[in-house]
């Protein structure tokens, strides 16, 4: 029964790290902005391509 | 006239200008396009459509960004090379715009990681110092329609850092939580507390919960010690008795051995609480729209230092005596006096009269008003600090009573009951059975915890803020919907409010309009800035416009014109010289060519639609009118509205606040709610118990009210006002339930019965029940009475439609 009290430990050793990452994560900035990332990675792919495709339509 | 929609701004091009098979609303526009064009970033408008903000090329003067002291507010970081700078760019509103100023580096590569933030409308960026200055990308963010707005100085960071701080505490307090239902389960199942893994079990939650009473609980400490300093009966003070209740009963069970403690009530407890408080706290954040009045005025002025010599110096540097010059179309910072021959200010800004009024050298001019005229200059008369206009900014502001809301008023009771009743049952068990005292006490006072009181509230305010929102009436602080649902006086500011004028005009020419005369008149008022003649522009519909020889406009009386042969005047009677024979209330333009009067343009005033039926329905409350303006209008109001409508006119600002306060004096039971729409109507928002500001096109400021709302929602207030009714409704239905709860707790920790196990479940069962029934009753609220409402499709747009403006309007100050 008592290697339940070593998984336990092992157990909260791992979330906790998650909770430190989490705290990295909110130090970064990564919680401050959620409209902007969502709309951004709409836009990086087809950039390139796009702008071109107008240009030349555009002449 | 043709109907485009410009490419740019898809505003309706009045004047359209076309380019590369395009069609344009103005110069500005194109010039953007053009300049995206060139730098190949076409993409801009295959985002979304016609994305743009009209960029309106104001000659700005922004040489004072040069001085390092006024764009310190900005600066992030600096170095001998880069420089990190932020600020709030309002126009900010879709993908395209973050595409864009994310690739701005196209059109200047010495910008440096652009990032853009949609949700609080900032963009940050970093500049190479010697190649570019800050002035010179600022110049270039208004060059393409995105002017920052550098008269705030993030307002929000203070709140952001107590929301993260909340995050932080909520995750830690989850992550606690979390564990210790875990480790408390082999309890529940009857674990052996003296065996070694239930004593393992109580250590790991002894553990946990010194994060929880540490780190999570601090916001509780610092509220019930506020409560304790300013003597308030506040549910602060049980929650901090509970808190340390379950702490102490928890340590000292686990340290003797006696039982396994309340840990998982205690971790429950407090996270329930900071879930609370992290909703209400966002919804705050989200609606930080307030605007100081300084944001109108201008940055700096123009001083003399030595009667020709001129340096920039900010408004708040102002001291009395200073020589400066305010540039036509500005606002007066600070009370001064005229040193120029003759002014001519217009007081709309603060007292709501439409009429400007003309000052002679040596007068006094108070801040607000707005110089329509030439540059002038003037002396400082008064600080800024200690100027008209701040000095009813202030008094708005100072005047923040503490109301006896429902919650403070349960709160107080519910305090003073638990006090009580730990000490009846502590009494009681003294005689039975004194080795139970300290645990009947102690486990009533963890019961009792008034967990779901605390949310009850909080929630159901803010689902029903949220589903008013989404119908156009937006509610600046949740625990404000009480107000609300108390109203029984209704008071309408007039102009504004519930008429709306610079509809197109009337034409009253006895003989018509010929196509020349027309022509003829659009070309003048086309030079004209002043709003009816942008109006008479509009309703000419003449966009082959003749070359004017000579102009001359004298602001607030009429233009006199030379096109070609033809001479022509426009303007109020009394400027061209005749009698004034149209009514009163309406306003006129008169029109003269080569000496002969052809007759007059004329401006209906326009009620509201939906007016009638509105007041029909608010048969129920007391309503009034009053407005800064003239009785002119007060026959069409008569015959619109019921009986017991009050209207009262000619009322200057701080008039109007008295008008409530003697409805206050009068009728004890008075609720007021005040609907408005300008500055005008501060102090009147102020003294009044719920304050809506009515938005629309025409209507920029947005004074300090506690709602704002959309004006085509304006005929709904009746169902606003029955939603928030019906909400407080629930809001003591849960009161109820939360007491029902409370009721059997406290049996049960009275007769000694309260185990961990029963406060475990009780207490996360009674906050869950609270939060769905105000989920669950809000929504079936909001289908039955606000049902005949239309969703606002995207309330950014609904703040973004009404913030261009307000970049417009910062443009034109």
């Amino acid at each position: 029964m008592e290697v339940i009290l070593f998984l336990i430990i092992i157990s909260i050793l791992i979330s906790g790290s998650f909770l430190i990452v989490f705290f990295y994560m909110l130090k970064r900035g990564q919680f401050r902005d959620f409209k902007t990332p969502a709309v951004r990675i709409l836009l990086e792919d087809d950039n390139e391509t796009k702008t071109n495709n107008k240009g030349n339509q555009n002449g | 006239m043709s109907k485009k929609q410009c490419y740019h701004c898809n505003e309706v091009c009045i004047n359209e200008i076309t380019h590369d098979n395009k069609s344009f609303c103005c110069l500005g526009c194109k010039t953007v396009y053009q300049i995206l064009h060139d730098n190949q970033m076409d993409f801009y408008y295959s985002i979304e459509n016609n994305p743009g903000i009209r960029a309106h090329n104001a000659p700005e003067n922004l040489i004072y960004l040069d001085d390092p002291v006024h764009i310190q507010p900005f600066i992030l970081y600096e170095d001998d090379r880069i420089v990190r700078a932020s600020f709030t760019i309002p126009s900010i509103h879709c993908a395209a715009c973050v595409w864009l100023l994310e690739n701005m580096f196209k059109l200047n590569n010495n910008l440096l990681n652009l990032e853009v933030n949609l949700g609080e409308r900032s963009f940050s960026f970093s500049y190479i110092k010697d190649q570019i200055s800050f002035r010179e990308i600022v110049e270039l963010l208004i060059k393409i329609g995105y002017s920052p707005s550098l008269n705030d100085h993030h307002k929000g960071d203070s709140q952001k850092k107590i929301q993260t701080a909340y995050i932080a505490k909520l995750a830690v307090a989850g992550f606690c939580f979390g564990n210790i239902m875990l480790f408390s389960f082999p309890a529940y199942f009857g674990i052996d507390k003296n065996s070694f893994m239930g004593q393992s079990f109580d250590w790991l939650n002894i553990i946990f919960s010194i994060p929880i009473l540490l780190y999570c609980s601090i916001p509780f400490y610092t509220d019930a010690l506020v409560s304790i300093r300013t003597k308030q009966m506040s549910l602060n003070i049980p929650i901090f008795l509970g808190i340390i209740a379950l702490a102490i009963q928890t340590f000292w069970e686990i340290f003797t051995q006696t039982g396994h403690g309340y840990a998982d009530s205690l971790a429950g407890l407090i996270f329930f609480l900071l879930l609370g408080r992290w909703i209400q706290n966002r919804s705050i954040d989200y609606l930080n729209f307030e605007r100081d009045y300084k944001s109108f005025f201008p940055i700096w002025v123009e001083k003399y230092e030595l009667d020709y010599l001129t340096t920039h110096v900010s408004i708040q540097e102002l001291e009395k005596g200073d020589h400066y010059k305010v540039k036509a179309q500005c606002i007066i910072p600070v009370d001064s006096i005229l040193k120029s021959k003759k002014a001519l200010i217009d007081y709309s800004f603060v007292s709501g009269e439409a009429h400007p009024v003309a000052i002679k050298e040596g007068q006094k001019i108070f801040a607000g008003g707005r110089q329509l005229g030439s540059s002038i200059e003037l002396l400082v008369d008064r600080n800024l600090s200690s100027s008209y206009l701040s000095r009813i900014w202030d008094q708005m502001n100072k005047t923040v009573t503490t109301q006896q809301t429902i919650l403070n008023f349960m709160s107080k009771y519910f305090t003073l009951s638990v006090i009580i009743i730990s000490l009846l049952a502590g009494f009681s068990w003294y005689l039975i059975a004194p080795s139970k005292v300290v645990m009947i006490v102690v486990s009533v006072l963890i019961v009792a915890c008034p967990c779901a009181l605390a949310i009850s509230f909080p929630f159901t305010s803010n689902f029903a803020c949220l589903e008013l929102r989404r119908r156009g009436l937006f509610i600046n602080c949740y625990d404000k919907i009480e107000e609300l649902s108390n109203v029984n006086h209704i008071i309408f500011d007039k102009t504004g409010t519930i008429l709306t004028k610079d509809s197109l005009p009337v034409e009253n020419f006895p003989n018509g309009l010929s196509f020349m005369q027309q022509r003829l008149i659009a070309s003048v008022v086309y030079e004209s800035e002043h709003p009816l003649s942008q109006s008479i522009f509009l309703a000419m519909k003449q966009d082959n416009l003749l070359s004017i020889n000579s102009y001359h406009e004298l602001p607030g009386h009429g233009i006199h014109a030379k096109a070609g042969d033809y001479d022509i005047k426009l303007g109020k009677a009394s400027f061209l010289g005749i009698k004034d024979d149209s009514s009163d209330l309406n306003s006129a333009v008169h029109i003269n060519i080569n000496g002969h009067y052809l007759g007059y343009f004329e401006f209906e005033t326009t009620l509201r639609p939906g007016l009638k039926e509105l007041f029909n329905s608010l048969q129920n409350y007391k309503l009034h009118i009053i407005s800064g303006d003239h009785a002119g209008d007060d026959d069409i109001l008569e015959k619109l509205s019921p009986e017991h409508l009050i209207r009262k006119y000619n009322m200057k600002p701080d008039e109007k606040a008295n008008y409530i306060e003697k409805i206050k004096h009068t009728d004890k039971n008075a609720k007021i709610l005040m609907i408005g729409d300008g500055l005008n109507d501060g102090p009147a928002f102020m003294a009044s118990d719920f304050s809506i500001a009515i938005c629309n096109q025409k209507n920029q400021y947005f004074p300090s009210s506690d709602a704002m709302l959309e004006a085509n929602s304006f005929h709904e207030i009746n169902q606003f006002l029955l939603f928030a009714k019906r909400a407080m409704k629930l809001v003591k239905l849960n009161f109820f339930i939360s007491f029902v709860y409370n009721f059997f707790g406290l049996s049960f920790a009275c007769l000694g019965l309260l185990s961990p196990l029963i406060s475990a479940i009780f207490m996360p069962v009674s906050s869950l029940t609270v939060i769905f029934i105000s989920q669950f009753g809000i929504f079936l609220l909001s289908k039955q009475s606000l049902r005949n409402l239309k969703f606002m499709n995207n309330e950014l747009h609904f703040k973004v439609k009404n913030l261009k403006n307000n970049v417009f309007l910062n443009k034109v100050l």
